[in-house]
């Protein structure tokens, strides 16, 4: 199926807003905006219209937080969520989708956002140590000049 | 018995400088000089001809060879590496990564080159570093050993 | 029955990059795994952030040593697509030259580490000295051996003259009859498909649900390759043919890979002989309009995937990279379920690891 007639077909299931697009290579990509609370079904329905690739999770801040799904099956489709900075949760798709788990999980150390039902919330790339906030986020600067000095310091004293 | 103490210690750093044995870390390269330094082992160019073996284990080498920065997660493991090669050792930086932090210094899971966090006795610029400039380092290196 | 846990990493004679594996053995048999990546995470999406688009083209080139191109090619192709530009397709035909022959490098590459960890030296060796040909000739038309720098923003910095491309074509024959005769050597071999069939087996609907891409997915069944289904740079002027194979398993995923060399070969050959003429790049201005984009290229282990954001300054407002090793090493774990302990590096070189790629 093509992905303009998946996308008709999902909307007329679920009475979600018209797309936008956003630019692609080669095509446009199809945005879909929803709510947090609308995502478990649209992923389920996107299955069940046989879309299971999906690319990466992206987070982005603005004054909101946006969650962008990336699928791709033969065509471009993306999810857009947006949370507000004071409710930072939305369901995992990991039951559905169990290749999301990395995603999940680095959006999840990177931006403090919360999957609920993540299997493995362990950190994924961050070292085990970590202490540094969050740090995609905007407002973090922990790699500014003053915290590799504090690291030096702190090695020298342990190395003898 | 005299004489032989001081024999000693002349067989033992020719013994060295004739089978200098690398252990290869990638302590958070990318990549770019350890395919370079694995193509060393390959026939084109060989160092097993100076006496040079890359060993698995940290307790048989002499000469630690790092490529990349140092990464935060990868830096107790690197200290407890370099602990485990027994005495003489030897640190070798390749990559301008390993020697500075190169193009990833600033980063926040970057700590900088190999000699922030161990004492570095021969720096290889470049990246990545051609396998003939790896070849120099390791022989300059060892020549150094007295 | 007490269970042992064997840990294999971060540094390990298999793993020629850090990463963490524990497995639970039960006798010889694997009943469980887990992994611990990180160890090579650099923070390279932030660092992009903060430095311009033209200084990011030499940061993308640096997240992975062996698909140094890719990651250039896709990043270039996204800026170009938000600047609206119009690349000379003589740029973009040897983009994609460069891409077949990074290919040709990273599978020869690849075969040498899997016959290194099942124990066949020999293999290795010769696949890492045909390699040598491949680095030479990109070595020989961009001046790097793994890291070309061919790319910049509006087309690629190098021109082709007759006498490289005269030396391309011969360099590419040397190859093929080497490429074939090492495919002969491992379709015969007998300990080479004792120890990679059936092993590290998955199937089409586990491939599908960890949204595995790249030469595992093909081995499994799955018939994706972005090369033909959404085409980028000059693919979509090129013959291309995708194999697929059905057992999902080490031993279908070599055979994909071997396949894909000659299929690299071919298309390099094809765009050798229909170069066009014309410039090899534009100029593009050093601020983007503000915009978001998605671009996604076939790399040698599958789907890359970039996506960027623009706020109208010289710097991206943000960079989302997502690489094909982290999808495919979702499905390690699953992998190694149930197979002897000797075979797990076989597995774990059968997915094609690169961890500097998946750490970022």
């Amino acid at each position: 199926m093509k992905m303009e007639n998946i996308l008709k077909k999902l909307i007329d299931a679920l009475g979600l807003d018209s797309p936008t697009t956003m630019l692609g290579i080669p095509t446009e990509e199809h945005v879909l905006q929803i709510l947090p609370t609308q995502l478990l079904s649209v992923v389920a329905k996107l299955g069940e219209y046989g879309v299971w690739h999906l690319s990466t999770i992206t987070c982005l801040q603005d004054e909101r937080f946006i969650l962008l799904y990336h699928f791709w099956c033969f065509g471009n489709l993306t999810l857009r969520i947006e949370l507000e900075p004071d409710d930072l949760r939305v369901p995992s798709i990991c039951p559905l989708i169990p290749g999301a788990e990395y995603y999940e999980r680095e959006v999840q150390e990177m931006y403090g956002i919360e999957f609920q039902g993540l299997p493995n919330p362990q950190p994924l790339l961050l070292p085990d140590n970590w202490k540094g906030g969050y740090p995609m986020r905007k407002d973090e600067h922990s790699n500014s000049s003053a915290a590799g000095e504090d690291r030096s310091k702190k090695l020298k004293g342990g190395l003898s | 018995m005299e004489k032989n103490k001081a024999i000693l210690p002349n067989i033992l750093t020719w013994a060295r400088k004739k089978s200098p044995w690398i252990l290869h870390f990638n302590s958070g390269g990318c990549n770019g000089c350890d395919i370079e330094l694995l193509s060393l082992l390959t026939p084109s160019y060989d160092i097993e001809r100076f006496g040079i073996l890359n060993e698995a284990s940290p307790r048989h080498a002499d000469i630690l060879v790092c490529t990349g920065p140092v990464t935060e997660q990868v830096r107790p493991r690197l200290k407890r590496i370099y602990d485990q090669i027994p005495e003489p050792k030897w640190v070798l930086a390749v990559g301008s990564c390993s020697c500075s932090g190169g193009v990833f210094s600033g980063a926040y899971n970057i700590l900088g080159g190999i000699d922030k966090l161990l004492p570095v006795d021969m720096y290889v610029p470049g990246c990545p570093c051609r396998p003939e400039t790896i070849i120099d380092g390791i022989i300059k290196l060892v020549e150094s050993i007295q | 029955m007490t269970r042992i846990v064997v840990p294999i990493g971060p540094q390990h004679p298999l793993l020629k990059e850090p990463i963490s594996f524990l497995i639970s053995l039960d006798g010889e048999r694997v009943v469980n795994s887990s992994l611990r990546l990180g160890y090579v995470h650099r923070g390279i999406e932030k660092l992009a952030q903060q430095r311009t688009y033209v200084q990011n083209v030499y940061l993308i080139e640096r997240i992975c040593g062996i698909c140094s191109h890719i990651h250039t090619t896709t990043y270039c192709q996204a800026i170009e697509t938000l600047l609206g530009l119009d690349v000379p397709r003589r740029g973009l035909y040897i983009r994609t030259l460069l891409c077949e022959l990074e290919r040709i490098h990273s599978h020869l590459l690849w075969l040498g580490v899997l016959a290194k960890n099942i124990g066949l030296d020999t293999i290795f060796m010769y696949s890492w000295r045909d390699r040598e040909i491949v680095l030479k000739m990109m070595e020989e038309i961009s001046g790097g051996r793994v890291s070309h720098a061919v790319n910049i923003i509006g087309g690629v910095r190098i021109d082709l003259d007759a006498d490289r491309l005269t030396m391309l074509e011969s360099g590419l024959n040397d190859l093929n009859g080497r490429v074939e005769e090492l495919i002969g050597t491992i379709e015969r071999d007998r300990s080479f498909a004792a120890r990679t069939r059936g092993i590290g087996k998955l199937t089409l609907e586990d491939v599908k649900s960890f949204c595995v891409v790249g030469p595992v997915a093909r081995a499994s069944g799955l018939d994706i390759d972005l090369r033909r289904d959404a085409p980028y740079a000059a693919y979509h002027e090129l013959e291309i043919e995708v194999p697929v194979m059905n057992e999902g398993d080490v031993w279908a995923r070599s055979m994909i890979r071997m396949r894909e060399i000659l299929q690299a070969s071919r298309l390099a050959k094809q765009i050798i002989r229909t170069l066009p003429k014309g410039p090899v790049s534009t100029t593009a201005p050093r601020k983007v309009p503000p915009g978001e984009v998605v671009s996604r290229a076939e790399a040698p282990r599958g789907e890359v995937f970039y996506y960027l954001r623009s706020n109208g300054s010289q710097q991206p407002e943000r960079l989302k990279i997502r690489t094909p090793t982290l999808t495919n090493l979702i499905t390690l774990p699953e992998q190694l379920k149930d197979v002897q302990m000797a075979d797990v590096s076989a597995v774990i070189a059968g997915v094609d690891l690169c961890i500097a790629c998946a750490d970022r």
